[in-house]
């Protein structure tokens, strides 16, 4: 018989490629020869050329007609429609610019070029990608999923929603953004012509159809893959979703229909719910998500707040449930190796892209990243290149991971390596380098010493012995290094750059140094003054108001200075300033949060003076304390207690985990869904773990 | 229709009866000052200037519009072409590749 299909993935990745790049029109030559691009007439023709004839060349057409020696960029637009799909949209021209502070110093012509993109083409070609992604995945035992209908039907249902929740953030990209299935039009007609929610539920049917038949002979391997995810980020284009996070949404709502639910989880998980849908303005907004697209919510209504408490219980159902089915397959070893690949890959497409603006933009495109990679091989602000990656935290905190994960298999699980993952090490630890991610490099020599102390000394006490008197030193480092500045200026530095970011509205009388009482950090008299003329938030009004009257014990430091003093050093008491400036709670706000990956109210229910932009908390701890409250907060820190006490005897998955928490204090990491996912995999890994010591102390 | 109108004329309380409009052979648009000029185009380039929401409302009923990418259904043909082959897929599948495979 005739072989139909090939096992060949390689062959069936450069296909999927080939014929994506085809969509593009990435093979279509230009009509015209190269224009040079000498003077500004010459530039403004050829931008007139592109922008009248939109939807008229595909991208390497456009990318041939003019010399390429010039700064070009490539962006996708996702408001185009299906027919201008991989074509011109608009071109964007910025002339030389005198550099500030340079003598005679100019920046470089910069060329944007606009590529359309389309909500339902990118939801078909992406998944089509993905899917082709996850059938690399060597299958094995297959997983049958019951009720495969009712599943499809409800994960169909539950993405409505998503659109319908979201309609501010879908109709600001296309003007025939309709979700009613049936439009009644002026004269009560009934009309079935909405084609564009019918050609969404028809591609979401068709998606989950094919996910449901790769993953049934994948899903119990998929956990030593999940590595991958950290270079197929998976976010659509134009769409606020992930292609993962809608896998193990669909996962969850299989494992809910299938086995008996934790009711006591599940009724104080719906206490919440209930709270936070009766706590929200119902306000259709369009929150600009920027770089966390695809796991945050983009509006305020009734619909979206649903829609992400639901997707939310059934991704942490669902990753748990393949955890727990894969306990079996899941391979510590492969999971290393596949970690190595997988940053490597990361640091190589990263510089790769930052090359070429046309591997930039696939990368971006096929990926699914959430922001276009670094378009220059120089670090930014900061000393920071993140490559690929939307943060360059999140990315340094992988690689750090890697690193731990690496010692953890192969020095204290003693598996085997050979030579090449030895360089694929090399090319990480340049990564890390990279991404200048200074807390991720102390915090994995922290844990490296505890790794050390673990596997070489038996005694006890003399391990806490050595400890503490590492830590004796580190504070005395620490105090030497930063005895310049005073503890005035420590405990309340936080604070001062929360008043400086409040939109202070009052007329204040300046000293002789030209400073108001803002500048000079007057608490007692801010205090004073009325909230309309201050425009404190409720979270920094209690503060300074704790701040100034409340420590009563002499010469220890309160917990509000401590964190102050550690904000500086960590160069976060500007950001989390700003974030208490803005964070405007009531009482039940701060107890229960405003819901699961709800940033948008938080956004919009109190002005400060930075009005746009995306500003995050820059602490995942701040971001969980805004959708679950200290309700949710506490109870999470709870449970991770119990687990961590429970599985005490893992020692080093339990310093993988510090590592992991000492980051997330000051990164926004649980924000991304990669970083989300190493979170619960490192927590499942443990739940699952025999209570057993992992090694023999030599 | 109806989210089209109101996408390029902009949405109000306002009633249209395009049937009467049509069945009147002298109707007449009664400009109204306060709306923004709108102007359409057909499919042979026509252009025509709009005065008032009903006009412009009429107007983008028989077909005119401001983009030209309204001309497309893209979307319905795009649903049409999933249909189809989804249904040659399941057809071919149950009728072709599973005997094919099950022998």
């Amino acid at each position: 018989m005739i072989k139909l299909k090939t096992d060949s993935v390689i062959l069936k990745f450069f296909f999927i490629l080939f014929l994506l790049l085809l969509v593009f029109n990435f093979f279509a030559v230009s009509e015209f020869e190269p224009f040079d691009l000498t003077s500004e007439e010459r530039i403004s023709w050829w931008l007139d050329h592109y922008r009248e004839l939109r939807c008229e060349y595909g991208l390497s057409q456009v990318l041939g007609s003019f010399n390429l020696d010039e700064e070009i960029y490539i962006r996708a637009e996702p408001s185009g429609n299906i027919e201008c799909f991989g074509k011109n949209f608009w071109v964007d021209y910025s002339p030389e610019k005198k550099i500030e502070d340079g003598w005679d110093n100019y920046s470089p012509k910069k060329f944007t070029i606009r590529i359309s993109t389309n909500v339902h083409l990118d939801l078909l070609l992406q998944s089509l990608f993905f899917l082709t992604f996850l059938s690399f995945i060597p299958k094995t035992v297959k997983y049958e999923f019951k009720y495969r209908k009712i599943v499809i039907l409800l994960a169909t249902l539950l993405y409505y929603l998503h659109l319908y929740g979201e309609k501010a953030y879908y109709s600001s990209i296309s003007r025939d953004f309709d979700y009613l299935l049936i439009v009644r039009d002026y004269e009560d007609s009934i009309s079935f012509n909405n084609f564009y929610i019918y050609s969404y539920l028809l591609l979401l049917v068709i998606i989950f159809y094919f996910l449901l038949n790769v993953l049934e002979t994948r899903l119990q391997n998929i956990i030593n893959y999940f590595p991958f995810i950290f270079l197929v980020w998976g976010t659509y284009s134009s769409l606020n979703l992930n292609f993962f996070f809608i896998l193990f949404s669909i996962i969850g709502i299989s494992c809910s229909l299938n086995k008996k639910p934790n009711l006591k989880f599940l009724l104080f998980y719906s206490f919440l719910s209930i709270f936070w849908l009766f706590n929200s303005n119902n306000e259709n907004t369009n929150f600009d998500v920027d770089k966390i697209r695809g796991f945050i919510n983009t509006s305020e209504s009734y619909g979206s707040i649903l829609f992400w408490i639901i997707v939310f219980y059934f991704i942490v159902i669902g990753f748990n449930h393949t955890i727990s089915i894969s306990r079996n397959f899941i391979d510590v070893n492969l999971i290393s190796k596949n970690l190595l690949i997988s940053s490597s890959l990361i640091v190589v497409l990263g510089l790769l892209s930052s090359i070429n603006q046309i591997v930039n933009f696939f990368t971006y495109y096929f990926l699914g990243l959430n922001k276009t990679g670094m378009g220059s091989f120089e670090s930014i602000a900061g000393n920071t290149w993140r490559g690929l990656a939307p943060s360059a935290e999140g990315v340094g905190e992988f690689y750090a991971f890697v690193i731990l994960f690496f010692i953890y298999n192969f020095f204290i699980l003693k598996n085997k390596m050979n030579n090449f993952y030895f360089l694929l090490l090399v090319i990480n630890c340049y990564g890390l380098y990279r991404s200048n991610n200074f807390a991720a490099l102390i915090s994995m020599f922290i844990i490296l010493i505890l790794f050390l102390l673990q596997r070489k000394i038996a005694n006890k006490k003399i391990k806490l012995l050595i400890v503490l008197l590492l830590a004796i030193v580190f504070l005395i480092i620490i105090f030497v290094f930063f005895s310049d500045y005073s503890f005035d200026f420590l405990s309340n530095i936080m604070l001062f750059e929360g008043v400086m970011a409040s939109n202070i509205q009052y007329e204040f009388e300046l000293n002789q140094y030209n400073q108001s009482a803002a500048e000079q950090a007057n608490y007692g008299l801010l205090l004073k003054l009325p909230d309309r003329s201050t425009n404190f938030s409720t979270s920094l009004k209690y503060l300074i108001n704790s701040y100034t009257y409340g420590n009563k014990i002499s010469n220890f430091p309160s917990l509000l200075s401590v964190t102050s003093a550690i904000s500086y050093f960590i160069n976060r008491s500007e950001k989390w300033g700003i974030f208490f400036s803005k964070y405007n709670p009531d009482f039940y706000e701060l107890m229960f949060g405003y819901g699961p990956y709800q940033l948008s109210e938080y956004f919009s229910s109190h002005e400060n003076i930075y009005k746009d932009g995306l500003i995050l908390p820059h602490s995942s701890l701040l971001s969980y304390l805004l959708f679950f409250g200290l309700v949710g907060l506490t109870i999470i820190f709870c449970s991770f207690l119990i687990l961590i006490y429970k599985k005490r005897e893992n020692t080093y998955i339990l310093f993988l985990i510090m590592f992991l928490s000492i980051n997330y204090l000051k990164s926004d990491s649980l924000l991304y869904f990669p970083n989300f996912v190493l979170l619960l995999f490192v927590l499942n890994y443990l739940y699952l773990k025999k209570s057993k010591p992992e090694e023999i102390v030599e | 229709m109806k989210r089209r109108i109101e996408v390029i004329c902009g949405k109000t309380d306002a009633v249209p009866n395009f049937t009467e409009i049509s069945n009147t052979p002298n109707y007449v648009f009664t400009p109204d000052p306060n709306f923004d000029v709108v102007s359409l185009f057909d499919r042979d380039g026509n252009v025509v200037n709009l005065n008032s929401w009903i006009e412009c409302a009429y107007y983008v009923n028989g077909g005119w519009t401001d983009n030209l990418s309204d001309f497309v259904n893209g979307e319905q043909m795009l649903f049409f072409s999933l249909l189809v082959f989804s249904s040659i897929y399941l057809v071919g599948k149950r009728m072709f590749f599973d005997r094919m495979f099950s022998s």
